[in-house]
Parts: C-alpha cells; sequence; structure tokens
C-alpha cells in the first residue's frame, strides 16, 4: 500500500480540512455551543481546530462531531456531481471547470470522517451522559465507526469513501433511468 | 481537523466566545467561488448528462433484447459527443455482433483509433469476426 505522510495529503486536500472545520463550527452554533477558536487550516498536526466548551448533551456533542461528516459528504456529493457524469462518458477536451471540481469534491469527501480528537470528544462525552438509551446505542455504533474509518485510513479509506459518496448520485440517475 | 474541548467555567478572564455563524470574509470569498464554479458546471452539464442516462439506457436495451433501440440511444450519445470512448466501445460491440458485414465495417470504424483496456478488449474480441483481427494491433505501455 502506498503511504503519503499525512501533512502532505491535508496539503493537496487543503479544501476538504477547511470544510470540516467549517462543518463542527457550523454545527456547534447550531447546538448552541460557545466556539474560541477556528483554525480552518494550517500547514501542522492538527491541519485545523475548532476551540470550543464541552458539549453539555449528548446530543449536542454528537451533532458536533458528526457536523463534518454531513457538511464534506453533502459537499463531495454535490461538487462531483457534473464531473463525474463527465467523465464517466470519457470525453476528449473535458471543460477544465470539471477537473477543479472533481478535485475539489474529492478533497472535501476524503476529510468527511471526524478525526480521532473528534471521536475522543465525543466518547468522553458519552461515558459522562451515563445514559443507557437508544441515543447511547446509536452513539456506541457511531463511535465504533469513526474509529474503524481513522483505523482504515493508511488504506486509503478517506478517498474510497470520497469516491463512493461522489458515485452515489449519477449511480441512483442510471438506476432511476434504467428502472 | 479535530475539535479541542475547554471548559471555560469559573474563570474571570475567560475568553469572549466567537460570535455563532460569523465567518472570515476570505471563507465567505471562496465559498462564493465555489458556487460560481457549481453553476458554472450546471450550465455545462444538460448535454452530458442526457447523453450519461441515454448510454444506460442503450446498455438496459441491449440486456433486455433490443438491439435497435440500444443503437439508437447509443447514436444520440455519439451525436452529442463522438469522442466518448464507452459509447464508441458499445455501438462497436454491438455492431460487430451482427452477421452483416457492413454493419461490422461500421462497427469497425467506431473503434479506429481506440486504446482498449484488457477488459474493453475482451468484449471486443468476443464479437470480433476472424476478417478483422488484424486490424488490432498490441501496444505497451
Amino acid at each position: 500500500m502506498f503511504i503519503i505522510p499525512g501533512f502532505l495529503i491535508a496539503i493537496v486536500t487543503f479544501p476538504g480540512v477547511i470544510a470540516h472545520e467549517v462543518g463542527h463550527r457550523f454545527f456547534c452554533d447550531l447546538a448552541d455551543v460557545p466556539v474560541y477558536e477556528v483554525c480552518y487550516f494550517r500547514i501542522g498536526n492538527p491541519s485545523g481546530y475548532v476551540i470550543h466548551v464541552p458539549a453539555t448533551s449528548l446530543r449536542a456533542s454528537f451533532l458536533v462531531t458528526i457536523g463534518p461528516l454531513i457538511v464534506n459528504s453533502v459537499l463531495c456529493a454535490v461538487i462531483c456531481f457534473a464531473p463525474i457524469i463527465a467523465l464517466n462518458l470519457d470525453v476528449a477536451d473535458l471543460p477544465g471547470v470539471f477537473l477543479l471540481l472533481l478535485w475539489l469534491g474529492i478533497s472535501i469527501g476524503m476529510h468527511a470522517f471526524p478525526s480521532p480528537q473528534d471521536a475522543e470528544n465525543f466518547s468522553r462525552a458519552v461515558r459522562a451522559s451515563g445514559r443507557r438509551g437508544l441515543l447511547y446505542l446509536v452513539a456506541k455504533a457511531f463511535q465504533f465507526l469513526v474509529r474503524l474509518a481513522n483505523a482504515l485510513r493508511f488504506l486509503w479509506f478517506d478517498l474510497f469513501y470520497a469516491a463512493i459518496i461522489a458515485s452515489l448520485t449519477p449511480v441512483l440517475i442510471t438506476h432511476a433511468t434504467t428502472g | 481537523m479535530k475539535t479541542a474541548e475547554r471548559n471555560s467555567a469559573g474563570c474571570a478572564d475567560a475568553p469572549v466566545p466567537l460570535r455563532p455563524h460569523r465567518y472570515p470574509a476570505w471563507l465567505v470569498f471562496f465559498t462564493a467561488l465555489l458556487l460560481g464554479a457549481i453553476l458554472y458546471s450546471a450550465t455545462l452539464i444538460p448535454p452530458y448528462l442526457d447523453a450519461f442516462v441515454a448510454l444506460h439506457r442503450a446498455k438496459a436495451a441491449v440486456a433486455a433484447g433490443d438491439r435497435a433501440a440500444s443503437e439508437a440511444r447509443l447514436l444520440d450519445v455519439l451525436h452529442a459527443f463522438p469522442s466518448s470512448k464507452p459509447a464508441r466501445i458499445e455501438i462497436a460491440v454491438l455492431l460487430l455482433a451482427n452477421p452483416a458485414e457492413a454493419q461490422q465495417r461500421r462497427g469497425l470504424g467506431y473503434l479506429e483509433g481506440i486504446k482498449l483496456g484488457k477488459y474493453e478488449w475482451q468484449r471486443v474480441s468476443a464479437v470480433l469476426p476472424e476478417k478483422f483481427r488484424n486490424a488490432f494491433s498490441p501496444v505497451t505501455k
């Protein structure tokens, strides 16, 4: 497996890092979680961060953690729609804007999954909640998925996820039009 | 790529939180550029989308045994995008499988100048009449 240092991937896919932090920030605001500082992108580890007060409820913590997954996945699907359709036709003289959008969309999709730090914050919130209801079970399942996704990053899971999300809408169109 | 939590309770000199839903000007500017690029691509996409749907309808038609409908759909795609490689290969496979030599020659014409991958060559060679095999030559990467 071809391994590239994380900071180089973050530089090449910097729009994804920015969208990831916007996702956290946006959902912090939605969940009324005060934010103190945001770094949308920097060269270093971590390549971006959002400093906020601990979420007061498991629901709020879940929203803040899942924010980038929602924002980045939706953006990836929308941005890649036109380029993926055009690429499927494999035509000569593809408009340059499609290639630009493909890079943007895949970059954003690659940073959709919450980071290990996000998963850790969420785990802490799950433990602190002391709840054992349906939300707790959903939270535990999500926590497991986030950890699994991060563990599989060295196998380019993030790129595969972005490719799947990018192809999803065209695949749905194919099924809808051909029955 | 992370969220850090800070417990500010009880700190007299705690920093002031950022105003909700306020984003830096450069971020708003780049978001506007991104939206512009998406809208521009949306204006370009209709013929691509029509051709994409026609290509998949052609595949569905040939799978259902309706070769005439499949050819008509593929010609629609090639009318809009003559260089579309998957459409050219699909119509070539369709025509090469036709027993009429004139149709086979038409099919061969669609493959002119195309470099076929292993899987594509398998599909073409499965229907390629023996007399046309010398029209193809292997290429190295």
